[in-house]
């Protein structure tokens, strides 16, 4: 996840590998359970002042990819819990 | 509350008062309303052959703020926690939200004479203790949402007085200009806000243009960063240089505008560049920041004539236009060498 904007201006990414990480079952039940292309094609780019903006990359072990762009405004509830924990995990390291 | 002169003789008759105190919009009923209590206490005064007096009636002026709290969740609105008028809560958070949207209310007011973001007497909602942890504030479109930072970069939001005029002053920039949030115009979107938010902190702390600070943020990282706020209008680019953050990425120059997709179009990098106009000609031009430099981009803002695609040039025209409009050479030239020692040239 790289996410941009906001009111500081910064840049922040997080990435996981479902694999090797120790949280990696938790990511990978969060990415079973998510419908990707669906959001990807309803996703909305909607960019109020000072929000945050997400590039949400998905690459899975088929070489299948998905790229999700997303406004903070328009967040689907269903993406909320994987970006929480993505911002946190980009905190912390 | 505020005397207001009673008029010698009402023009206006009682009945198209009352009817405009019934039906009209409610800065009419309040003009309205006033007019009818003067008359009153005027014509009681005439009839008793009493000299006539000041009647002191409430201000039409004033900010009606809301101040309500998501108790740390992501629902908006939240619970009113403190309305206009009541007394501090003791939550510094609520009580931030509420000094600080009053501060840019007598900004716009006092300077400018802005009556709230729409110039209509707009409540003014706010709602803190947004989200968890949450490293950010921002104008829905309705209300300013603060969050409480997450305790080891930043601290609560509402701890920047400057935060809350440049989150205010978004509403005022799509009440007025509409400057399109995305790539130059987006970027002078984001130096307005920077430019009056940091107005309303200047007055707040009665400094002139030599003694500000001109930083936008400071107070708002926690001591285990290496910065002293999000961005400096005087020396983009120096604000912060810190393991965690990163560095300052803002340009101070044209040559130094950054393409990216990110923060679409870098709006908050490339604000760095109109930032440190607005700061070379405020400090050329001296005094407060917000009488003479303050005005000319105020007056840019509301003239009229910048479309939302504004570009950076542009800008700087219209911003020479206003100069030369309500002021002389002297604030033209300052305008005009703000610019172009910025590398924009209008």
């Amino acid at each position: 996840m790289v996410r941009s904007g906001g009111v500081a201006g910064r840049r922040v990414r997080a990435s996981v590998d479902t694999d090797t990480d120790p949280d990696g079952d938790w990511y990978a039940g969060q990415l079973a359970t998510l419908d990707l292309p669906a959001l990807a094609a309803t996703a909305s780019t909607e960019a109020g002042p000072d929000r945050y903006q997400y590039v949400l990359s998905v690459h899975a072990d088929d070489g299948s990819q998905h790229r999700l762009e997303l406004g903070e405004a328009g967040l689907p509830d269903a993406l909320r819990p994987l970006v929480t924990q993505l911002e946190s995990r980009a905190r912390s390291h | 509350m505020k005397p207001i002169r009673p008029l010698m003789c009402g023009i206006v008759p009682p009945y198209l008062l009352e009817n405009i105190a019934r039906r009209g919009s409610e800065r009419q009923q309040a003009a309205a309303t006033r007019s009818l209590a003067l008359d009153l206490v005027h014509r009681q005064a005439r009839t008793a052959g009493r000299p006539t007096v000041t009647v002191t009636v409430p201000a039409e002026d004033g900010p009606r703020r809301t101040v309500a709290t998501a108790d740390g969740s992501t629902t908006l609105p939240g619970r009113v926690v403190r309305s206009e008028g009541e007394p501090a809560t003791g939550d510094a958070a609520t009580d931030e939200a509420y000094d600080g949207l009053g501060a840019t209310y007598d900004l716009y007011l006092s300077a400018y004479d802005r009556h709230s973001v729409d110039d209509a007497g707009l409540p003014l909602p706010a709602t803190v203790h947004y989200g968890l942890d949450y490293d950010n504030a921002f104008w829905d479109g309705q209300r300013m949402v603060f969050g409480d930072g997450d305790g080891e970069l930043f601290q609560r939001f509402t701890i920047a007085v400057d935060v809350i005029g440049h989150e205010l002053t978004h509403a005022v920039t799509e009440a007025t200009a509409g400057l399109l949030y995305q790539g130059q115009s987006g970027a002078l979107n984001e130096s307005v806000s920077d430019v009056f938010g940091s107005l309303v902190k200047q007055q707040v702390l009665g400094q002139d243009a030599t003694e500000a600070d001109w930083l936008i943020g400071a107070g708002l990282f926690t001591e285990a960063v290496q910065g002293v706020a999000l961005r400096s209008m005087r020396a983009p680019g120096t604000a912060y240089d810190d393991d965690v953050l990163g560095r300052d990425p803002q340009p101070d120059h044209l040559r130094g505008y950054v393409e990216t997709s990110d923060d679409n179009g870098g709006v908050h990098i490339n604000s760095g560049i109109p930032n440190h106009a607005f700061y070379l000609a405020a400090t050329s031009l001296g005094g407060s920041a917000w009488e003479v430099a303050g005005r000319i981009w105020y007056d840019t803002l509301v003239s009229g004539g910048l479309k939302p695609d504004a570009d950076f040039a542009t800008f700087a025209a219209a911003t020479v236009l206003a100069a030369q409009a309500r002021f002389g050479t002297a604030e033209v030239l300052a305008v005009r060498s703000a610019w172009d020692a910025v590398g924009v040239t209008g």
